[in-house]
């Protein structure tokens, strides 16, 4: 069926559209067609000019030379909102749903039907028909924040094609998801593909591009390196050798003789976990695996001092860690990555050489020590390859990646003996989660213990000497040596996977 | 299209992205005087009020611009550090007034005076202790919690004065509002030191970047191990004593109380000082040298409005217009910072 459509005119084509700030580059001159009926998947890794090449489509950013053509009309000089009306739609990376405001509300905001007040009664009819169009069950009056992840992504889906939006690009929408949320994402994502609705698809993740893609398109460097009609032609490899330019060679750890044991846990309990009892030999690195509410990561912030455990008692190295605060438990050497970058992990105006040493400031006769700051800026650029040219620039500024590695040299300048990297990768490019899982390796050989949580299951037994499985806030089981794999792993989470089924209010 | 050979210039392009960063050849002029905006506007308004009074460029008129900068730098400073933190203090104008009174009370009392700035200083900590516990432990907004505050001191101030004035005559509490050496008036030396003192406490002490990181992220400032609660009620402290410090400096300088001091568009004033010198209403961005700058500049407004032959009905009108030119030329300025 596609083949007889993409001889015809593509729903959307790019020529020769190229942008430059200044004498740099943000994207070199490019054609891309998109075929209508087609999910085409982007691909590239932060920087690579997938923003910018979105952005010039939906029309937020004007290219420096070049054409973009919708069924062959030439819209370049069209706007945002022009573009909007014939049906192209951009959802953003970080595009949240309004939680305390209904379904409905979501939905129709801020067009809402009626005369000077709003017409609740019309509201809920046309609420209604849009999500019965999309093939989307959700209860019109529950508040947005309420529902499910994936039924909260699959709403500003909606949202972007309300009012025929006939080529839809959306931008990572599967950040947070867990495996059973992204699979129900993309059982739907079907379905309107085979009622005729086109995708743009844009992601970090190789099998999700395989999973739903089909035509497909890489940039490296603001270059197209790449693109075809059938992305399942190429391989994993294939496509990430494209993604970074060299073959990214996939890191898996070879498990390294336990140690002393080095954490031992017993006991704990926390909100939303508990009672929970192990322990960690230095030099391993555990798996928490588990589904949101099972008690990983509930555990996980427990240890960190960012969910004060009730009772329990948890020794580093035979000294007892009192983890009532982030400080108390940082004392005693336990360090924690936090999954969300943006709200708990960096603080936007800092320098990234203060950054690296955020809370933790290096003094002489009280006051900051500047030189010991900017050391340790260097020793952590070169050891995390870190692209920063000055070290007073702020965080904010920096690629999701770049923040990433800051935030992680900042855990490693406290010198930790346990460390709690809460989905490390999440975000982050092909070639820098390589370059992360290298790093964290190397570090247990000097007897760092390490707890990974990661909702991306192939990277988890790769990278792993030890799952620990949770349910309903407690320890259900433990998969190590040969049974450690990515089946067995799914199996354990399976218990909560296949009873998932949308929103229940 | 794009032959597979790209590995070979690579590397050119990352060098072209990161000249792109970090040099802004072409913008660095720009930016230098949108940063220093402030002082370029203290020099277009010097020379605007010189122009139509030549009396305003004189040494005297210059100390009295410096005598008024001092009482506004404190309160102005008080408000800013609680505009780092994400909150504001809107209680600095009540806090200058109790502070203040209290201390004429006591000195009519037969205290002596030194014990008295102790007193009048411990008044605007404990007050500010007061503002801090609500907000941090209570989890109180701080722009309501500070305004009932301030207007209870207001009234309180009415309270201990009776509406009369209470006259000061202790010289080791006057001095440094009163005092000269030569013909140069002391009061000055107290601007020049706690902006000293403020520069080196935010830029380079453990509790100023603390401060700066929880006013720029809180959630992310405490999983760095910083107790936030903490640092916020030690900021509301810091402005009530800064705000004390200047009910001393304004009583001492007018050499008594009354029910009216502190009145009026003072608050509103020591919140624009900040923000026209770059402090963000958000938090965590702000340098004490705009700061400065701000203080100052609003003072010369003020007190070039006075000499320059403006009708009194007139003169609140110009004032409101500068500030919002201040602000306006701070807008195209941070505008110009993001795209960058």
């Amino acid at each position: 069926m596609t083949e007889t459509t993409t001889a015809a005119t593509p729903l959307l084509e790019v020529r020769g559209v190229s942008k430059r700030y200044g004498a740099a580059w943000a994207l070199h001159p490019l054609d891309l067609s998109i075929s209508e009926g087609s999910v085409h998947g982007l691909l590239g890794k932060n920087g690579a000019g997938k923003s910018t090449l979105m952005g010039i489509i939906a029309g937020s950013t004007t290219p420096t030379a070049g054409q973009v053509l919708f069924r062959g009309e030439d819209i370049t000089g069209k706007s945002l909102a022009q573009r909007r009306e014939l049906g192209i739609r951009l959802l953003p990376q970080h595009a949240d749903v309004l939680p305390h405001m209904s379904v409905t509300e979501n939905l129709l905001s801020p067009n809402y039907p009626g005369r000077g007040l709003v017409n609740v009664r019309a509201s809920r009819r046309a609420a209604g028909e849009l999500l019965e169009r999309y093939d989307l069950r959700l209860p019109l009056d529950a508040p947005a924040g309420t529902l499910a992840l994936p039924d909260q992504r699959k709403l500003g889906i909606v949202k972007t094609l309300a009012g025929d939006g006939r080529l839809a690009m959306l931008d990572e929408p599967t950040t947070a998801l867990s495996r059973a949320e992204r699979a129900s994402l993309f059982d739907w994502m079907r379905q309107l593909n085979a009622q005729g609705q086109t995708f743009v698809y844009i992601s970090h993740f190789n099998n999700e591009i395989h999973e739903v893609c089909d035509e497909f398109t890489v940039l490296r460097d603001a270059r197209k390196v790449g693109s075809g009609a059938r992305v399942r032609d190429l391989t994993s490899a294939q496509l990430s050798e494209l993604v970074t330019g060299a073959g990214v060679e996939e890191f898996h750890r070879v498990p390294r003789p336990g140690g002393e044991v080095a954490v031992r846990v017993s006991g704990l309990r926390a909100r939303g976990a508990g009672p929970v009892g192990f322990e960690i030999a230095a030099g391993e690195i555990v798996g928490f695996i588990g589904l949101p509410g099972s008690g990983a990561q509930e555990t996980a912030r427990a240890l960190a001092g960012l969910n004060p455990p009730t009772a329990g008692e948890v020794e580093v190295h035979g000294h007892r860690v009192s983890c009532r605060s982030v400080a108390s438990a940082a004392r005693r050497g336990i360090a924690y990555l936090t999954p969300d970058r943006i709200g708990e992990g960096v603080v936007g105006p800092a320098s990234v050489q203060e950054s690296l040493r955020l809370g933790n400031w290096p003094v002489k006769r009280r006051l900051l020590d500047r030189a010991a700051m900017r050391s340790t800026f260097e020793t952590y650029r070169e050891r995390l390859s870190l692209r920063v040219h000055d070290p007073r620039q702020a965080v904010s500024q920096l690629s999701g990646g770049n923040q990433q590695k800051v935030l992680l040299g900042r855990l490693l300048a406290l010198n930790p003996r346990l460390l709690i990297l809460d989905e490390p990768t999440l975000g982050i490019d092909v070639g820098t989660k390589e370059e992360v899982h290298r790093l964290v390796d190397e570090l247990t050989a000097d007897g760092v213990a390490v707890v990974v949580l990661a909702y991306d299951t192939d990277e988890l037994v790769r990278v792993v000497d030890r799952a620990i499985s949770f349910q309903n806030g407690t320890i259900a089981g433990e998969l190590s040596g040969a049974d450690l794999t990515t089946d067995n792993v799914l199996k354990a989470l399976e218990h909560r996977a296949t009873t998932y089924a949308g929103s229940t209010t | 299209m794009t032959s597979p050979t790209t590995r070979d210039d690579a590397p050119a392009t990352v060098r072209g992205r990161a000249a792109a960063t970090t040099g802004r050849p072409r913008g660095r002029g720009l930016d230098l005087v949108l940063d220093n905006v402030v002082w370029l506007l203290i020099v277009v308004f010097a020379l605007g009020a010189y122009a139509l009074n030549p009396f305003f460029l004189t040494v005297a008129n210059l100390q009295n611009v410096l005598v008024q900068a001092t009482t506004f730098g404190f309160v102005a400073l008080a408000v800013a550090v609680t505009l780092l933190l994400g909150e504001i203090d809107l209680s600095v104008i009540g806090i200058l007034g109790v502070a203040g009174a209290t201390g004429a009370v006591l000195m009519r009392h037969g205290v002596p005076g030194l014990l008295a700035v102790v007193v009048v200083l411990a008044v605007g900590a404990l007050i500010g202790l007061v503002n801090g516990i609500c907000i941090a432990r209570f989890r109180m907004n701080s722009l309501i919690e500070t305004l009932a505050m301030g207007l209870a001191l207001g009234g309180a101030v009415l309270a201990i004065t009776k509406g009369q004035t209470i006259t000061i005559s202790s010289p080791s509490y006057l001095w440094l509002g009163q005092g000269y050496v030569g013909s140069w008036p002391v009061m000055p030396v107290a601007l020049v030191l706690l902006f000293a003192v403020f520069a080196v406490v935010l830029q380079r002490t453990r509790w100023g970047r603390r401060l700066y990181a929880t006013g720029g992220n809180v959630r992310a400032a405490y999983a760095s191990g910083i107790d936030t609660d903490r640092v916020r009620v030690q900021t509301f402290v810091v402005s009530g004593l800064l705000a004390g410090a200047a009910g001393w400096l304004t009583t001492a300088y007018l050499g008594g109380v009354n029910s009216t001091v502190g009145s009026n568009n003072l608050l509103l004033y020591a919140i624009a000082a900040p923000v026209i010198g770059g402090v963000s209403l958000l938090g965590g961005r702000g340098h004490i040298v705009g700061m400065l700058g701000g203080t100052l500049l609003l003072t010369i407004v003020q007190v070039g409005l006075q000499i320059v032959n403006i009708s009194a009905y007139y003169v609140a009108i110009v004032g409101g217009v500068m500030i919002f030119l201040a602000v306006l030329v701070d807008t195209v300025r941070v505008r110009n910072q993001d795209r960058a």
